[in-house]
């Protein structure tokens, strides 16, 4: 997150911080003393970003005491954001949803995959919730229903007893494919609603590959780790840039592709930032001897051809790819939305016309950004 | 040439298991030389097209004709033939 682009990142003196966390000043200080955060000199008084200290919070569980009032600050977890789901947790294993202040598809996938391999090794998790729009969203979109089968995680039902919105921008709710082949009859479901809805055919038809292609690709790999293959995917429309838009989410809570593309001997030896950029080139599969390795080739394909945006996730690494402009793709590593097993991919296609970009572009693009690695 | 409607599969045609059980389905009943009919296959993923295009090809000296492919569709099959070095007709 930018310093100055987030409203809710202000800068604090010492005694507005240590009010910000509900500490005294003396506290606060320790705070300092023990954790390395960044100080904004303004004359000769120091300052502190309001988001930072909400990230050290995060990380403290036991040194002092933790605060009693309401953290104010508000987190975006949308496609567009660099702000992590770890800035909800207030306190170990509590999250803080009323905090969220943007979520979309991307971000409600990767705080649900976070939550639900959290709970695979934590006795309880909880979720602090109320009846405000965030709550209510992401209960219409199924968040909080396909979390009743963790039986670690809790929170206040009464609350959002009866809450729901009316929000024509959900194309798709979190729906959790278990069996192969559940991805196709969502996809096309998808495509005939985006049809009723005026996204022209190009988009919703690129939409359906992308789809069939990632959750194919998560159903083979997501029972590696867990008992049973599950992924799960969810869709909105929004406005961005002028231009009407869909952004996909897709997901699953296992390998995560680094680990997958090294069972391979091939790639065994390749960092797991190389391993994630190498798996979108031609032919790159965690299988040895095998023509496969084409599905994300062809989702980067989809999403170059369409100057649209990419965001891939998996364990503690974060891949971005900007393709707005055409013929200056920007890639970058970041921080992940959620550190945590398994793969979450997000991806904005913009309704227009367009031709998907040739293999051999990307190919040689990704030998680029892996040779600068 | 025997016309086969792939839209008895579905109109959006994903996924290399699937695509696998396709070809097996049809191998038995199958007289060469085929021609793939896409008519009301809305999309196609590269995994599913790999199992069955260059596996009909094979069989008709690594050529296969296509009918009613949409861009999108024609895009993949174009890929999926240039991988497997085979002969795309569409007609």
């Amino acid at each position: 997150m930018s310093d100055s682009g987030d409203r809710n990142n202000k800068l604090l003196s010492i005694a507005e911080a240590a009010k910000f966390l509900g500490v005294s000043r003396s506290t606060f200080n320790k705070i300092r003393q023990e954790n390395d955060i960044r100080e904004i000199m303004v004359g000769k008084r120091p300052r502190f970003f309001s988001n930072e200290l909400i990230s050290v919070l995060s990380s403290r569980t036991s040194s002092v005491d933790l605060p009693k009032v309401q953290i104010r600050s508000k987190i975006a977890l949308n496609i567009l954001s660099s702000d992590s789901v770890d800035l909800l947790e207030v306190r170990k294993n509590v999250f803080d949803l009323r905090l969220i202040s943007q979520i979309d598809p991307y971000g409600a996938l990767s705080l649900l995959c976070n939550l639900i391999v959290r709970a695979k090794t934590e006795k309880r998790i909880e979720l602090l919730v109320d009846d405000k729009h965030i709550c209510q969203y992401l209960k219409t979109i199924q968040f909080f229903y396909q979390l009743e089968k963790e039986d670690r995680i809790f929170w206040d039902r009464g609350i959002l007893k009866g809450a729901s919105i009316q929000d024509t921008s959900i194309l798709m709710p979190i729906n959790a494919i278990k069996v192969k082949g559940g991805e196709r009859i969502i996809a096309e479901n998808l495509l005939k609603l985006l049809r009723q809805q005026g996204f022209k055919d190009t988009v919703g038809r690129a939409i359906s590959v992308i789809l069939g292609e990632l959750a194919d690709n998560a159903m083979t790999h997501s029972h590696e780790i867990l008992s049973e293959r599950v992924c799960y995917v969810s869709a909105k429309r929004f406005l961005w840039k002028e231009s009407n838009c869909i952004i996909i989410g897709v997901a699953d809570p296992g390998l995560g592709i680094p680990a997958s593309l090294k069972q391979n001997p091939t790639y065994s030896d390749f960092s797991d930032r190389g391993a994630l950029l190498e798996s979108f080139k031609p032919h790159v599969t965690s299988w040895k001897d095998s023509p496969r390795g084409k599905g994300l080739t062809d989702v980067l394909s989809i999403a170059l051809g369409n100057h649209s945006l990419l965001r891939a996730d998996t364990g503690d690494i974060g891949l971005s790819m900007n393709l707005i402009k055409s013929g200056d793709p920007k890639i970058s590593f970041n921080e992940p939305m959620a550190s945590v097993t398994g793969t979450r991919f997000g991806l904005i296609l913009i309704d227009t016309n367009f031709e998907k970009t040739d293999r051999k572009v990307v190919d040689r693009l990704i030998s680029e950004k892996v040779g600068e690695l | 040439m025997t016309i086969i409607k792939l839209n008895q599969f579905g109109s959006v045609l994903t996924g290399r298991e699937f695509g696998a059980d396709v070809m097996k389905g049809l191998a038995s009943s199958i007289i060469y030389p085929v021609c793939l009919d896409f008519d009301g296959v809305e999309s196609i993923g590269s995994s599913f097209g790999d199992e069955v295009i260059p596996v009909l090809a094979l069989k008709q000296n690594n050529k296969i004709a296509v009918k009613n492919a949409n861009e999108t569709v024609r895009s993949i099959l174009k890929d999926v033939a240039d991988d497997a070095g085979i002969e795309l007709e569409i007609i």
